[in-house]
């Protein structure tokens, strides 16, 4: 079943064509992903939960696969909004209301500001096209796999030992797994995102939607253990998160004065030639994850 | 914090002062080279700083680990922020003082994560390397070069972080403690630590092996290295080549030290391949480079396949024997980039083999220092480097656990048949150097510092392969909960489990 939300998901190309047959895939891989994940108590909280996550991970999609910066940006607010309401639920409002006052506040900002010195409209040739999408897309959606499989493999045992997992405050509402799966989702969207696209902006804005996939997941596992050194990494990772785009978006503003455009792979100027595209290094790392992994389970 | 924690930590606080200080005054007064013997002064301060907090220990299973391998970073930190300092020369046009203070920063950081007992301070402090790198990076060359190449360290260096914060937040999760003890009891022994969360053991350790590899230029995260050291100055390679490198090891020690000395299957798998293509990769495609930069790039991933075999040889003494390795391996490499750097001229520095050609007529001094740091590093007797790899080739020898045995014999081989391919190059320099005919003279207007650099650091690798002794002692103290304060807050300590098999 996952492998089925793994597969639809391959078929949205990053900026190229077929989007409404890709939207459709997605929205039938969701259903099919939420149709496995286990319920919850009653179903007005079910609802709810699962409105939230699924705005969420559309809205992280929407950060990756528009073609227009503008509206990548756009996603990415409505993921950052999707994931607070997450957070709310599962009982831990301040942090909620720093990551999201933190990321919305200063990151998107500040990256509609690069955009709009550059462009906004998504005309030129690097925002129309993407990356190899096709490996992109399927790494990505292979690491979202594993982790969703791992995740769910541990929470079936714990559910074996009776009874589900209690997170937070609202307790007869949230499952572990659900937060992680959603929390490995924004991960591998961040990820795809970061692997295919070219805009620079957007490039960090999927890194930081990564980023945030992890703060989910540090959340929820935070909320189980419910120990002070959680709530101290995740504020830690916040603010870490934050200095990193920081520094990437003076970098991309520095970048972008020589040539007045965005583009990573604009600039080639090493010699010899040999020398690749960013993404094909990030795209060599993420396979050599997976083969690291596949190797240690061996 | 408390008090003991505060005093403990005075040799950081003192470097992030000094780099303070630097980065503020730098916008009001222009010292030039003089910002240099501040920032050298900034760390004899911390040297000192460090001898007089060795006296006070910060409480048990705190956020800081003081133990053996934290005082042998640190210090060793201290040592490569030293020679590193002197072998700044350029730019001296602008950012002299940038150039300083981040250099101090990303010691202190070094030390800092040595230092660190717990996830969340380990991975504050591994961003605090990363970060003053960016500006380094992006203060490097004049052009469009330094851009590229700051992106190209960049946007790969974040998704590095993001598995790695991600391989912690599992850790998180499985143990319910951010101590690093805990953590790593966690990888060695996954089931009987965490129970159920067991299975998320192996997701942490690709993860965070995956982040670390990044910082360590591990094939496959190799790859931003040819391009980076390419584009950038040789002293910011040569900090590139030393601090993220033992910034990383010190992490991995840490949090996959208890599992490799366990021998735990999924653990020792992964150093295993790692080690092996990172040697053969990084030798292979050193052998036909001509850029000088872009051939020590490879030539170092080359270097931590090694260092990294030393980690799969943990069992038998062989992290003590990576320490070792990759000491006089950050010597070699900062002095021969301080010694290219101080060849090159002003406006441009040396860039490709050809002009190394004939030095030993035109500037033999030079031509000795660096062909003593080529042979170090090849391994040949009786320098350094020869005692390094014979220390990593024994540990792996020593292996004795019966399923591992031919697995290892295996890295040997292939470790020695990989020695000999990386002699081709690195002799391949002596040989320019010393037998062909010189194409002119190089300017060396690189200045005293970059010079001073290179013949210290030929100094200290002829010192330490006479008297290999002292420096191997500390090495094999290093180990996570060593000497200074034996930490049971774990129950994972090294010297326990050594012990227990012999």
């Amino acid at each position: 079943m996952l492998g089925a939300l793994g597969m639809w998901m391959m078929l949205p190309r990053g900026s190229n064509g077929g989007r409404w047959t890709g939207g459709l895939l997605i929205a039938g891989a969701l259903g099919l992903g939420a149709s496995q994940a286990p319920w919850l108590g009653s179903w007005v909280a079910d609802g709810f939960w699962f409105f939230l996550a699924g705005v969420t991970i559309l809205a992280a999609i929407a950060t990756v696969a528009p073609r227009s910066p503008a509206r990548c940006a756009v996603g990415f607010g409505l993921a950052l909004i999707g994931a607070g309401g997450l957070f709310i639920f599962g009982g831990v409002q301040i942090p909620a209301a720093i990551a999201v006052a933190v990321f919305g506040g200063a990151i998107l900002p500040a990256c509609l500001i690069v955009l709009r010195r550059v462009q906004l409209s998504g005309d030129t040739i690097y925002d129309q096209t993407s990356w190899e999408p096709l490996i992109s897309a399927a790494t990505g959606v292979v690491i979202i796999m594993i982790l969703a499989i791992t995740v769910c493999g541990v929470t079936a045992r714990l559910l074996g030992a009776g009874g589900s997992t209690i997170v937070g405050q609202r307790a007869e509402f949230v499952l572990l797994n659900n937060y992680l799966t959603v929390g490995a989702v924004l991960f591998g969207a961040g990820l795809i995102g970061l692997l295919s696209r070219r805009n620079m902006v957007v490039m960090l804005l999927s890194a930081e939607l990564m980023l945030f996939g992890v703060l989910l997941s540090l959340v929820a596992f935070w909320q189980l253990h419910g120990d002070f050194g959680g709530r101290v990494f995740v504020l830690l990772a916040v603010a870490l998160a934050v200095c990193e785009a920081t520094i990437g978006l003076a970098l991309i503003w520095m970048l972008h004065g020589r040539n007045d455009q965005l583009d990573v792979a604009a600039r080639q100027s090493l010699q010899p030639p040999r020398s690749g595209p960013i993404q094909f290094y990030a795209l060599a790392m993420v396979i050599g994850l997976l083969v690291l992994m596949i190797v240690s389970t061996l | 914090m408390t008090s003991e924690t505060l005093e403990h930590l005075t040799p950081e606080f003192v470097l992030i002062a000094v780099a303070m200080l630097i980065y503020t005054a730098g916008l009001f007064c222009d010292l030039r080279r003089r910002w240099k013997w501040i920032g050298a002064g900034g760390l004899g301060a911390a040297a000192v700083a460090l001898v007089w907090s060795q006296q006070t220990a910060p409480p048990e299973g705190g956020a800081i680990a003081a133990d053996a391998l934290a005082c042998y970073i640190r210090w060793l930190a201290l040592g490569m922020g030293g020679l590193l300092v002197m072998s700044i020369c350029r730019p001296a046009a602008k950012g002299m003082s940038w150039h300083v203070g981040s250099l101090l920063l990303a010691v202190a950081a070094l030390m800092l994560t040595a230092g660190a007992g717990n996830l969340i301070l380990l991975f504050a402090s591994l961003e605090l390397i990363s970060i003053p790198i960016y500006v380094l990076l992006w203060l490097g060359r004049e052009g469009s070069d330094s851009e590229e190449v700051a992106a190209k360290y960049f946007f790969p260096g974040i998704l590095a972080s993001a598995m790695l914060l991600y391989g912690f937040a599992f850790l998180y999760g499985m143990t319910g403690s951010t101590n690093l003890g805990a953590a790593a009891g966690a990888l060695a022994d996954p089931v009987g630590v965490s129970g159920n969360f067991g299975a998320f053991a192996g997701l942490a350790r690709v993860l965070v092996f995956a982040g670390l590899g990044f910082k360590i230029a591990a094939v496959p995260f190799h790859f931003y290295a040819p391009d980076v050291f390419q584009g950038t100055t040789h002293g910011n390679a040569a900090l590139l080549s030393t601090v993220p490198k033992a910034a990383g090891f010190v992490v991995i020690v840490r949090l996959l030290g208890p599992a490799m000395v366990n021998a735990e299957p999924g653990a020792w798998r992964i150093i295993l391949l790692t080690a092996v293509l990172t040697m053969t990769i990084g030798n292979v495609l050193a052998l036909w480079q001509n850029n000088l930069r872009r051939l020590l790039a490879y030539a170092s991933i080359a270097q931590t396949g090694y260092v990294l075999m030393g980690l799969a040889a943990a069992p038998c003494g062989g992290i003590g024997a990576m320490w070792f390795y990759l000491d006089v391996y950050a010597i070699a490499t900062i002095g021969t980039f301080a010694a290219l750097e101080y060849l090159g001229r002003v406006e441009r520095s040396l860039d490709n083999i050809d002009e190394l050609a004939g030095l030993a007529r035109t500037r033999p001094a030079i031509a000795a220092v660096i062909a003593v740091l080529m042979f170090s590093l090849t391994g040949i007797p009786p320098l350094a480097g020869f005692w390094a790899k014979l220390f990593v080739f024994r540990s792996t020898m020593d292996v004795g656990t019966p399923g591992l045995r031919p697995w290892f014999v295996a890295l040997a081989v292939i470790a020695a048949i990989n020695a000999v391919v990386a002699a081709v190059y690195y002799l391949r320099l002596v040989r320019v150097m010393y037998f062909r005919v010189p194409l002119g003279t190089p300017k060396a207007e690189g200045g005293r510092g970059p010079r001073l650099a290179a013949v210290v650091s030929a100094a200290l690798v002829i010192l330490i392969g006479i008297l290999p002794g002292p420096l191997m002692n500390e090495s094999n103290k290093a180990i996570p909960g060593g000497a200074i304060e034996h930490s049971e807050a774990a129950g994972y300590s090294l010297g326990d489990l050594q012990s227990r098999d012999q």
